[in-house]
């Protein structure tokens, strides 16, 4: 599990479901995100994960493929940090 | 002109909205004489005047009906006036989805379908007469006219606690914080597909930002927009915070509300897939929290969360605490997988009245358990039983009028 990971696994299982009748350790890096989460909670979360790893998330990348997993999460916000690192070297 | 109503010792039911309907049908069922009062010109109350379009407290987490009885009738009766009635899943909960024009042409022709319930429209209840435990008299007013009745059983399902309120302000808790109201607006020729999820997230997310850069009204960073029954179709959901002046104020904060609608339409129609939508119906400004009673039993969030059960329960409800934050926006909180709590009929009862009941949003709970306790299919249950109560007291009462028959 890689940290990103770890951090978001860390979000989502304090923020949606503490007291919302999970057990601690009940959420894989594969779980589908998008029917364990609502839409509001989906939207909150990309607004924590978009400040606490300082990315934008643009409009069209809100599809399955980057939001759907913990890992595929993890992977998408991993690749828009290193876009951003390699953009801020090139002039 | 005061009219003495022909219609003595019956059960009078005030308001027609989910539990007030509800609690009419069960009460007639149950053999009593029963009487609807109305204040507006049509049935179904918040939903089909807010134009609410996902039935919620209907099912459990896993999709089976929570509450048998009249709210299960309500969902069949849908999914039969409507081959576009579907039971859908909201986050982890499940709803009934529905349009609320269906709902109304669905409650109107079964109240008719129904013996024993006469409806009066246009008619709100003006005066309440209390004798120790017993209400003794409502006067109903209608277009001038005043009408008597005398009831044997009275059930407020008002929504806002009018009934109690007539008897005594302090018995209704209306003070701090509470969760906002909304106003809805129905949007048609949005491009189909526009709202799926996760892609749609993208709107409202839109309008947050704007709502960010002052482009937008402050209160459209908790706007959301959900999808219709239509393929082309969209509801847009405004957050409007109120307070105890809400009454008072209700013509100026539906004028604002309807305008932030259009402004909203006006900016969403800057992208491609909103460029053909128009309003095609507003709802009415909706109150979640006019509110509540101070029962016998305060509901409490401590209930909500801990799977309560009452030796008095009328029913159960499954549905997450979705408290609807004046500042921060809406707050679900879900409840532990599997689980549902109890209402008790004392959550419906005041103290030291005997034939009074309150059903609906206005029951007697705390804040964060009204926000869970409050949807269709738990009004719908809580009317049910609280009529079935009344028509058994209407029946006592009218078993101590018959004259004893003389021995012979
Ligand atoms: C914006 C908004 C969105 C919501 N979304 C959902 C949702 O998605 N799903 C869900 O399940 N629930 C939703 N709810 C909650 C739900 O709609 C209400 O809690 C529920 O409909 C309340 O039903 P009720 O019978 O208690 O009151 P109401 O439906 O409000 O009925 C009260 C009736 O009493 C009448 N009345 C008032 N005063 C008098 C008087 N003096 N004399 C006679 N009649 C009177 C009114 O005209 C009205 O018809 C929402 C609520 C709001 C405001």
């Amino acid at each position: 599990m890689t940290r990103i990971e770890a951090t978001i696994r860390d979000y989502i299982q304090q923020s949606f479901l503490d007291g919302g009748g999970a057990a601690p350790g009940y959420l894989r890096g594969d779980e589908d995100l998008l029917t364990l989460l609502d839409s509001l909670q989906i939207l909150r979360m990309l607004m924590d994960l978009e400040a606490q790893f300082d990315i934008k998330v643009d409009n069209s990348e809100l599809t399955p493929e980057n939001l759907g997993t913990i890992e595929r999460l993890a992977a998408f916000i991993h690749k828009k940090q290193l876009d951003s690192a390699y953009k801020s070297l090139t002039p | 002109m005061i009219e003495h109503s022909a219609n003595s010792r019956a059960v009078v039911v005030c308001g027609a909205g989910a539990a007030g309907l509800a609690a009419a049908i069960a009460a007639a069922r149950g053999g009593a004489r029963v009487v609807l009062v109305e204040a507006s010109s049509r049935l179904g109350g918040t939903v089909t005047h807010a134009l609410i379009h996902t039935l919620a407290g209907l099912y459990d987490d896993a999709a089976h009906f929570i509450n048998d009885g009249l709210p299960r009738e309500l969902a069949e009766r849908l999914l039969a006036a409507d081959s576009r009635t579907r039971v859908r899943k909201l986050g982890r909960a499940w709803v009934l989805s529905v349009c609320p024009n269906v709902y109304e042409r669905t409650v109107t022709q079964w109240l008719a379908e129904e013996s024993c319930i006469t409806v009066f429209t246009g008619a709100q209840v003006a005066q309440v007469a209390r004798s120790g435990p017993h209400i003794t008299q409502l006067t109903c007013v209608a277009s001038g006219d005043a009408r008597l009745l005398t009831p044997a059983a009275v059930i407020d399902a008002t929504g806002t606690a009018e009934v109690i309120r007539l008897l005594d302000d302090a018995l209704v808790s209306d003070e701090g914080p509470r969760s906002a109201g909304g106003w809805i607006v129905r949007l048609r020729g949005v491009a189909p597909g526009a709202l799926d999820f996760p892609k749609g997230l993208a709107v409202v997310r839109t309008l947050r930002e704007a709502a960010g850069r002052n482009e937008l009204p402050a209160e459209c960073s908790h706007a959301w927009i959900d999808l219709g029954i239509e393929p082309d179709e969209a509801f847009l959901k405004l957050f409007v915070p109120i307070d105890q002046s809400w009454r008072e104020r209700h013509g100026e904060i539906s004028r604002t509300a309807l305008a932030t609608s259009l402004a909203i339409i006006d900016f969403l129609r800057q992208r491609p897939d909103f460029a053909g939508a128009y309003l095609q119906q507003s709802g009415s400004l909706g109150i979640r929290d006019g509110g509540r009673i101070r029962g016998r039993y305060v509901l409490t969030a401590y209930d909500v969360r801990r799977s309560a059960t009452f030796a008095d329960a009328v029913c159960r409800c499954a549905w997450p605490i979705e408290y609807w934050d004046p500042q921060r926006g809406a707050m679900v909180e879900y409840l532990p997988a599997g689980s549902s709590y109890e209402i008790p009929m004392r959550s419906l009862q005041l103290d030291g009245i005997e034939n009074l009941w309150a059903v609906g949003k206005c029951l007697s709970a705390e804040r964060l358990a009204h926000a869970s306790a409050r949807v269709v299919g738990t009004c719908w249950a809580m009317g049910q039983a609280a009529g079935a109560a009344a028509a058994a007291m209407s029946a006592i009462q009218e078993c101590r009028d018959e004259p004893v028959p003389a021995l012979s």
